[in-house]
């Protein structure tokens, strides 16, 4: 295969095997070694298609320099006194703040931090979704409910009435202040607040409606299980990697 | 540019003047883009005066380059986000036929070919490699200005430089015959 006569010489070489970016490289007057050199030799001699690629290459670079159009400036760019005056705006500084290179290493940090996180997160041991199921309910409203049940605020058949967020029982019977919120999922109910009036029952926890108690209308994170701190810290981490691994990859290097 | 530097706005509209044509054709060269390339251009010389100060020495028109690269390649971004029209203006008569002494008409005709056909094809090949070429074939900056403008390695200049060239030769490939005697 190529047994092509181009120019007088006798050529036997096979383009197709030929590295094109060395004849690119000669080209463009690239450093080569000599064994390199002396590849593009004998491929120039021996190899019209390589020849070719090179009287192309060298003649699309004169070409440049010489037949590309000089495009003609649509307006004059002098500074005018009153633009001069003016500073970037807050857009613009923002903007060149935070597409800094400086905040690179800053980036780089909390993609490191947020990975670090994550792994610590994934071999913590999971103590917490382990101990105790019944409290699970608890925990996802104890945030909620301060027990502050006055003597005297409703009586031992008040239902409760939800609030709209679903975690707070209010008794609505009652002339005056109200007993706002208890731990729903505590095993301890408030010595005040008799056993199963709001739905709780001494051990059974906001699941067990055997006290008689009715549960509170839309309490249903009441029945989700809260997020233990592994879980916290692989999602916090997985966060802090992506978001800091995501600025790595934007801010790029701008030499002024 | 002592001058400019001290926050006479006269002397650096007198350096705008002087580099105002140059800036530009590398910019919309780049860019693809007449009204994107002016305004990049705008941008990079206001930020140029607005850093005249840190200017410490050196080719005046290699600083005011790169400053302008990095308004074009802004430019390029935004331009990412909200695709254009085409660039027809590569063909209007905005563009200057190139300077020196016309030859033969055929020759003529032919050199304004090759110019057009050099143009559309440096708009085909990746943005990285066309900063390249634009560079160094047409402005004709060396290899470590080349690097220090753009921000990468001396390699990975005459790589973009080597991988371009031969990109646009593919583009090329059915019009070759205008660039073979």
């Amino acid at each position: 295969m190529g047994m092509t006569d181009v120019r007088g010489g006798r050529l036997t070489a096979d383009h197709a095997a030929h590295d094109p970016l060395l004849i690119a490289r000669a080209a463009s007057d690239d450093a080569l070694t000599p064994t390199e050199q002396a590849t593009v030799t004998d491929r120039l001699a021996t190899c019209p298609d390589c020849a070719l690629l090179h009287a192309d290459l060298l003649a699309m670079s004169a070409g440049l320099r010489t037949d590309l159009p000089l495009p003609r400036r649509p307006r004059d760019f002098r500074i005018s006194p009153d633009v001069a005056v003016r500073g970037p705006s807050w857009r613009e500084r923002l903007s060149r703040g935070l597409a800094g290179p400086a905040l690179r290493p800053v980036a780089a940090t909390i993609c490191a931090f947020g990975l670090l996180l994550a792994v610590t997160g994934a071999v913590l041991p999971r103590a917490a979704s382990t101990a105790a199921p019944q409290s699970n309910v608890g925990s996802a409203v104890t945030d909620q409910g301060v027990p502050a049940a006055q003597p005297g605020a409703g009586g031992a058949g008040a239902t409760p009435a939800a609030t709209d967020d679903g975690n707070r029982s209010t008794d609505v019977s009652g002339p005056g202040p109200s007993a706002v919120g208890v731990e729903l999922g505590s095993p301890q109910p408030h010595p005040s607040v008799p056993a199963g009036v709001f739905g709780q029952a001494p051990s059974g926890g906001a699941g067990d409606l055997s006290g008689g108690g009715v549960p509170p209308a839309g309490s249903k994170s009441a029945a989700a299980p809260g997020p233990d701190a592994g879980d916290v810290l692989i999602g916090g981490g997985l966060l802090m990697f992506a978001v800091g691994g995501g600025a790595v990859l934007v801010l790029r290097r701008r030499p002024t | 540019m002592a001058q400019a530097a001290a926050g006479d706005l006269a002397a650096f509209n007198e350096i705008v003047v002087a580099y105002q044509d140059f800036l530009f054709a590398i910019v919309v060269r780049v860019v693809g883009d007449r009204e994107a390339a002016a305004d990049a251009v705008q941008d990079a010389f206001l930020n140029a005066w607005r850093n005249v100060r840190s200017y410490h020495g050196g080719l005046v028109r290699g600083w005011l380059a790169r400053i302008a690269l990095n308004a074009a390649t802004d430019v390029l971004r935004r331009r990412k986000r909200r695709p254009s029209e085409p660039y027809p203006e590569w063909e209007d008569d905005d563009w200057q036929p190139p300077s020196g002494p016309a030859t033969d008409p055929d020759h003529e005709v032919t050199r304004r070919a090759r110019g057009r056909a050099l143009a559309a094809a440096l708009l085909t090949i990746t943005e990285d490699q066309r900063r390249a070429i634009v560079l160094y074939d047409v402005e004709g900056f060396d290899y470590p200005e080349i690097a220090q403008m753009t921000g990468v390695s001396l390699g990975t200049v005459k790589s973009r430089i080597h991988r371009g060239r031969l990109a646009l030769r593919e583009c090329l490939a059915d019009q070759l015959e205008l660039f073979r005697d």
